[in-house]
């Protein structure tokens, strides 16, 4: 069975394009997600894997998700004061 | 039989066993076959070298790279995002619906894409809408990769075998139609119950689907319209084309042309996007099955099938479908229509549609039977683990050999009522 996997998993090449398409539809039905590459600042070097291990931290996303809506609430409240008076209407 | 023949069909069953096994990818065992066919041939004075690159069938591979080139810049332009989009607001919350509209939608846009792009547009938007509904994605994935493949069956550009076969019989794109779409439109319907049938239990729920537009995301409206535009031309021609003398591969040529110039898009991208490895696939097994020709091993093949059958066509008919539905459950069916196609010639029959039909739901059919069966099955696979969803090869085998099974029966029995056999 292992071998099967593996074979299969030879012949998913071409899967790039089913994340491209997905991307697309998620950001028409769902909720759009991105990805950002984010550096190891210099000074923390020698945090390298405690820094790897970020991308599956639950807490660090959901400080990362927090500080993103406040900053989009700031840089764009505008257009969210716009909406939430259409809304009212 | 002499040493050259055995040669022959040694490469040739080798060549089948690469591509079986999956040891090396099948554009290139196709091509090692090709090498020592080629070898064999000038050295034993089988053939000339002319006659070598003869071999491969140049107007076939026209119809597929101008098919290739119009579909991929129609894909691009988001014509068929926007038919999936609009699928799953006109099929509401219902999962049953959803199930029924999807599996539908996935045989209509395989009729014009690849089989391939086809399942990742379906399979996309598929995950898409399960991870908002919260619903179980596999039942929608194991339907999409079946009706996909089944979809493909429908026209003379469904499929590479497709165009193998038509290309080969001189059947243009309305004889396809005309002769295979009542059983098409059956088999759609007796494939989606079925399905349904087998998944209906993981079918429950409904809930509000969220307000989207469709439209929203697409950058290029000009080129969508345009795409929409070009593709009813594609298709309108391709209707015609008997009548206005113009081969199908020339149709294609000339709209991937027209697709290129009008479509604002970036030629290298496209020609980045074009199936290489199926081309060069075809372009060995061409070679391939040209030195088995040679030796007139594929008419003493003919031959055996007309005395063994006593000449009865339907008969000839229902063993040409199942063996090529079986052989396509475990290797390329593009590989079964090329074999399979020299033989049909050689048969010393005066109605060979019944034959050719035979060999055009076979080879298609078969191609989704089980997780090892074809590109699509995999592919499916692959993304529904990419997704965290694990199916096992006995749950798609039961769905896949289920529905080929009914698909291969009904196909048989229309072939008998259809040509009056």
């Amino acid at each position: 069975m292992p071998r099967i996997r593996e074979w299969l998993s030879f012949k998913e090449r071409r899967l790039e394009k089913y994340e491209e398409a997905k991307k697309e539809f998620i950001k028409a039905i769902g909720r759009p997600v991105i990805m950002i590459p984010l550096e190891l600042p210099k000074s923390l070097m020698f945090l390298k894997e405690e820094f790897c291990a970020l991308e599956n931290d639950e807490e660090f996303i959901r400080r990362m998700q927090r500080s993103c809506v406040r900053y989009l609430k700031r840089r764009f409240a505008l257009k969210i004061a716009e909406y939430e008076k259409k809304q009212k209407k | 039989m002499n040493a050259t023949e055995a040669s022959f069909i040694m490469i040739y069953l080798l060549t089948l066993l690469l591509i079986a096994t999956d040891m090396v990818p099948m554009s290139v065992a196709a091509l090692i076959g090709a090498l020592f066919t080629v070898w064999i041939g000038l050295n034993y004075g089988v053939f000339t070298y002319r006659d070598a690159v003869g071999f491969i069938d140049m107007n076939l591979l026209g119809l597929l790279i101008g098919t290739m080139i119009v579909m991929e810049v129609a894909y691009r332009s988001g014509l068929f995002r926007i038919i999936a989009l609009y699928t799953i607001k006109v099929a509401g919350g219902d999962q049953r619906i959803l199930f029924v509209i999807m599996c539908i939608t996935s045989a209509a846009v395989s009729m014009f894409l690849s089989d391939s792009t086809a399942l990742l547009l379906i399979a996309a938007a598929v995950t898409a809408i399960s991870r908002v509904m919260g619903y179980d994605p596999v039942p929608y994935f194991v339907s999409a990769s079946v009706m996909v493949n089944l979809g493909g069956t429908s026209t003379l550009i469904g499929s590479v075998s497709n165009m193998i076969i038509g290309l080969s019989a001189g059947l243009s794109f309305s004889d396809f139609i005309a002769y295979l779409s009542p059983c098409e439109l059956a088999l759609w319907i007796l494939t989606t119950l079925t399905l349904y049938i087998f998944y209906k239990h993981r079918l429950k729920g409904k809930k509000e689907v969220p307000k989207y537009d469709p439209w929203e995301g697409i950058k290029d409206k000009r080129l969508l319209i345009w795409s929409a535009i070009l593709l009813t031309v594609f298709l309108g021609l391709f209707t015609v084309h008997k009548d206005l003398g113009l081969p199908p591969e020339a149709v294609a040529l000339g709209c991937g042309v027209l697709a290129l110039a009008m479509g604002r898009v970036d030629p290298s991208e496209v020609f980045r996007s074009i199936d290489w490895e199926t081309i060069f696939f075809l372009g060995g097994f061409f070679i391939i099955v040209g030195g088995l020709e040679k030796t007139d091993l594929l008419n003493g093949l003919a031959g055996w099938f007309m005395n063994m059958t006593g000449g009865g066509t339907f008969v000839l008919s229902t063993i040409l479908l199942w063996i090529s539905g079986l052989a396509s459950m475990i290797i390329s069916n593009i590989a079964v229509a090329l074999t399979f196609t020299p033989i049909i010639k050689g048969l010393g029959v005066s109605n060979k549609i019944p034959m050719w039909s035979a060999l055009v739901f076979g080879s298609n059919l078969g191609g989704a039977a089980t997780p090892l069966s074809g590109v699509v099955t995999i592919m499916t696979l692959g993304a529904l683990r990419r997704e965290g969803f694990e199916v096992s090869l006995r749950e798609f085998t039961k769905a896949g050999v289920l529905t080929t099974f009914t698909q291969l029966l009904f196909a048989n029995l229309y072939i008998l009522i259809r040509f009056g056999l």
